[in-house]
């Protein structure tokens, strides 16, 4: 034995060892997590203006004036001497700084209108039958559409709104920190961008809804709570009659929440996404009346609860929560939409089968093949029986699927995205301040108001740089294995 | 700010170290966070906002920029918006006119320089000047390193590679050391995966999610638990440089004087194959420590660094300084000393190999400009604050310092007036000159402030007057006005009112 070098260290040692250096990791990551920005980022300002993205990540602010096949996609950056005009080959997408929507009428005849190439169209059904759909659009045009390219039409109820579209700025937000600590959250580019902290607002969230957004992070562990219902919009309150998420990339857990009880685990959804994609699409309906909450990504369902106990949420307010440490989250493309209706959210409109189904306002369906369209009926075969369907009944009707065909699309083959939702996918002709023109493939011809266009997005099968990625990243495919 | 400090002593139980673990971490997670006071001995501090620190660390909150070659193959113009474009610099004017080249724009663009924060630019390598011998610290924290060529009562000659001969004011100077020459490089690399072995894939899986060390344009790249060792003949003295690149977090250890090519599992290391002593350099996000790796004894550790300041970087450049017979290894961050280890129980490593191992759970790691020479054992002094340096300082290698006004350096001799006479000093035997401070004039210009990074891991500041596929002229209080050769440059940082 030679002194300290045959000092056996016990293992509850070795063990305080690896905490203890665990523990230093976690705290200088605390400590650090406020500045976690890499170099060589500098202090960063304001940004004001259109948002012109490149597909490599690197983005510039200033003001759209022109986008066509002359003259490209032009910019005007107040730092330029002069407009500068861009090739889109790579161009990601262009978001607009002053869209605005159109009124929309609150009575009936309101639709959701879904198409096989991934469209999707709010507006007015105006007539349909075997072989077109005519319908105005939210955002003003008439649209005729062979009826071979709808995937579905959801008639929405006559209380349908949209209560809140952005974000566009952290009005009306709270932001707070976690028992004294600091709150990181910020508003850029569309973004809420969350390091630590809570965010919440109130809204009027009383009765069934959809809440929907795109959440960011690279994380692969819970790092983003969300409270719906909650009266308290400063901090996460178990405390509140509501409800709970907590999300990673791939994974969802419900939580009931009720005053004067502790949280109840309600489960774990497995979120489909296999890519791990930092970037996901979260959808979640709400249906006060069959106490359920149905929660999609990227448009699939992951999973659907029903609160046996009955609907406890009171509460009007969202709140969110980076409960990761120094992992950001993105907050993007929210919308909160608010039915008070009876009908069933259209939760699973992506799984095809090989027949039309029509959903009744009893919530019936029928399945079967939709022949025809006849002073204000719809002809459904199923089986032996033929079914003529006053229009009044129907809530929804789900199309089979056509032949399936993708083209390899150009960088002008661009998607436009609408305010209180809404987007279809066209061959940009002309942009301009008063209007934007281009031929779709479902559309035929098209022409709206482009202050109604509120993102388009260019070279739509090209891959995007990571949603998080910041300044040069000289890892490349490596880093993505 | 109130400070609590808890003595403990190490040895206390798991139960009380989870406990108050736990504790201190949710302590820190809602307390506010100021600077960390660190007092020695083997103890656990606890400040009263629940920083916890251990085993006398060394806490490095702040480093020096120093250019660690990207790689990539453009530009990039940043915007003090955070908007920024990738593209290549064609030119700047005297008028402060960016001009950018963008693929996609049919046109160069022109951008006025106002709000431009900085232009990362796309140089090769780091580049070896084995002609230089001295390193100049200036009072405003740049620093070049260059050939001393003359020095008289207002300037110190210098040349250069990359801008060439310099009068820089003495009135701007901190120090000047001078640099050995540069003893032979005895690896440089890496240049492609041959002679480099990978780590066996059972080893790695050990790990964790095994994965593999790609090479690809000088550089290895692994973002999955891999292994890759080489026998660089790691001297008994010696320097040992790379540049980390890392994307998310880091977790890599690296093997020093090991003379196994396979990776070895502290965990598992009395049940692997015979291996001869090493050092283990762990290297995290925020956390480094350096381990005496032997087989048969226990774990040890000579002492941790937490450098919070790597948190908002995402490279730097290692230099590892090695002398086997004192015992130590000194550890340099982007050029600054961060944490000297002496091992008492005698130098550990047996081997001269070195092995480089993405620990896994980490992020993407690259490793580039691995460069191995012998060292001569010397570490530069840290020169006196400006407040004390009335007169000029010489230090020689002996050690004795001499004290008084540099009248001249010429003909390879220094001569330092010291009270009533005049000493002559040979060249060959200075070590260090720390300058007295003096005013510093302002510059007479209407050009852009910048902060020069040059792709040597050098720093010069000044005014921008122009830039060219040619030169970038700068005028600085340091030198007057200077061209640089562009490819010489990998980043301008502008400064803004």
């Amino acid at each position: 034995m030679r002194g300290r070098r045959n000092i056996q260290i016990p293992s509850s040692e070795k063990n305080f060892k690896r905490l203890a250096r665990a523990s230093m990791f976690i705290l200088c990551a605390i400590l650090s997590y406020a500045a976690f920005a890499k170099q060589p980022s500098a202090a960063v300002g304001p940004a004001a203006g259109d948002l012109l993205q490149f597909l490599d990540g690197s983005a510039l602010h200033g003001q759209i004036t022109a986008m066509n096949t002359n003259t490209g996609v032009v910019l005007q950056d107040s730092d330029a001497t002069q407009p500068i005009a861009f090739q889109p080959v790579h161009v990601d997408f262009v978001r607009f700084a002053t869209a605005q929507a159109l009124p929309t009428s609150a009575e009936a005849g309101n639709c959701n209108f879904k198409f096989f190439n991934g469209d999707e169209v709010f507006g007015v059904l105006n007539s349909l039958n075997d072989q077109q759909l005519e319908l105005t659009a939210w955002f003003g045009s008439v649209l005729k559409i062979p009826r071979a390219a709808v995937q579905s039409i959801t008639f929405l109820s006559r209380g349908y709104r949209v209560v809140y579209e952005g974000p566009t700025d952290l009005d009306g937000w709270t932001v707070s920190g976690v028992q004294g600590g600091p709150s990181n959250w910020s508003y850029r580019d569309g973004a809420f961008i969350g390091a630590s902290g809570t965010l919440g607002r109130k809204f009027d969230l009383t009765n069934s809804c959809t809440v929907e957004f795109d959440m960011t992070t690279k994380a692969n562990y819970q790092n983003l709570m969300l409270s719906l219902f909650t009266d308290t919009v400063d901090r996460l309150d178990f405390g509140n009659d509501g409800y709970i998420f907590t999300f990673s990339q791939e994974s969802a857990q419900l939580r009931r929440a009720q005053r004067g009880l502790a949280p109840v685990d309600m489960g774990n959804a497995i979120l489909p996404n296999p890519d791990k994609k930092e970037r996901l699409h979260i959808t979640i309906h709400v249906n006060r009346e069959d106490s359920t909450i149905t929660l999609m990504a990227d448009n699939k369902v992951a999973k659907r609860w029903k609160d046996n106990s009955g609907f406890t949420g009171k509460g009007g307010g969202i709140l969110f929560e980076n409960i990761g440490g120094s992992e950001p989250v993105r907050i993007t493309n929210m919308r909160i939409s608010s039915w008070f209706g009876r009908f069933e959210p259209d939760t699973n409109p992506l799984v095809q089968t090989n027949a039309d189904s029509i959903l009744f306002a009893n919530r019936d369906r029928a399945v079967g093949k939709i022949e025809a369209f006849n002073n204000g009926a719809v002809k459904l075969v199923t089986g032996t029986n033929h079914l003529d369907i006053p229009m009044q009944r129907v809530r929804q009707i789900t199309f089979t699927p056509g032949p399936n065909s993708h083209e390899q699309r150009g960088p002008w083959e661009v998607r436009a995205y609408f305010l209180r939702g809404g987007m279809i996918s066209f061959r940009l002709g002309n942009w301009d301040k008063n209007s934007v023109s281009g031929q779709s493939g479902v559309f035929g011809p098209l022409s709206f108001r482009t202050q109604t266009v509120r993102q388009m997005e260019f070279n739509l099968d090209k891959q995007r740089a990571k949603a998080l990625a910041a300044l040069p990243d000289e890892f490349g495919a490596v880093a993505d294995e | 700010m109130n400070l609590e400090l808890l003595r403990m002593n190490k040895y206390f139980s798991q139960r009380a170290v989870l406990s108050l673990t736990a504790m201190l971490i949710a302590a820190s997670c809602v307390s506010g966070f100021s600077a960390l006071i660190i007092r020695g001995g083997q103890q656990i501090q606890v400040q009263g906002n629940g920083v916890l620190m251990f085993n006398q660390p060394t806490v490095v909150n702040e480093l020096p920029d120093v250019a660690v070659p990207s790689g990539s193959t453009t530009d990039a113009l940043l915007f003090s918006n955070g908007d920024f474009l990738y593209g290549k610099l064609v030119s700047i004017d005297p008028q402060r006119s960016v001009r950018w080249q963008h693929p996609d724009a049919r046109q160069p663009i022109d951008f006025k320089s106002t709000n431009v924060t900085q232009i990362d630019l796309s140089n090769g390598r780091r580049t070896l000047e084995e002609s230089n011998n001295c390193k100049i610290d200036f009072i405003n924290n740049d620093g070049i390193k260059a050939s001393l060529i003359s020095c008289d009562k207002d300037n110190v000659v210098v040349d250069t590679a990359y801008a060439g001969r310099l009068k820089l004011s003495r009135a701007t100077l901190e120090s000047l050391v001078m640099v050995p020459p540069l003893q032979p490089v005895l690896f440089e690399g890496p240049t492609g995966i041959e002679g480099w072995t990978p780590g066996k894939a059972a080893a790695a899986a050990a790990m964790g999610d095994a994965g593999e060390w790609k090479y690809r344009n000088g550089a290895f790249y692994a973002n999955k638990a891999a292994s890759i060792a080489r026998d660089v003949h790691l001297p008994d003295t010696a320097q040992i440089e790379f540049d980390l690149v890392w994307k998310d977090v880091l977790n890599v250890a690296i093997a020093l004087y090991t003379d196994s090519l396979q990776p070895v599992s502290l965990a598992a290391k009395e049940s692997a194959p015979d291996f001869g002593g090493f050092y283990s350099f762990q290297v995290h996000s925020s956390y480094m420590q350096m381990m005496p790796i032997k087989k048969n004894d226990p774990l040890r550790e000579l002492g941790g660094i937490a450098v919070p300041a790597l948190m908002k970087r995402d490279r730097a450049h290692f230099d590892l300084r090695v002398s086997k017979q004192d015992r130590k290894i000194a550890l340099l961050i982007n050029g600054l000393l961060v944490k000297e280890w002496i091992d008492s129980e005698g130098f550990a490593g047996k081997g001269t190999m070195m092995r480089f191992v993405h620990q896994g759970q980490g992020g993407a790691v690259k490793i580039s400009n691995i460069r191995v020479r012998p060292w001569d054992g010397q570490l530069e002094e840290a020169s006196p604050t400006q407040a004390h340096r009335v007169n000029d300082s010489v230090r020689l290698a002996d050690g004795s310092r001499l004290t008084g006004t540099i009248e001249k350096i010429a003909d390879g001799k220094l001569a330092i007036a010291t009270g009533t006479s005049t000493i002559q000093v040979a060249l060959s035997k200075l070590r260090q000159i720390d300058f007295a401070s003096q005013n510093v004039p302002a510059a007479q210009t209407n050009s852009q402030p910048v902060r020069v990074l040059l792709t040597p891991g050098y720093t010069v500041s000044g005014y921008l007057e122009s830039w060219t596929a040619d030169a970038m002229t700068l005028k600085s209080p340091e030198f007057g006005e200077a061209k640089f050769d562009p490819k010489a440059v990998s980043r301008l940082q502008f400064a803004h009112d």
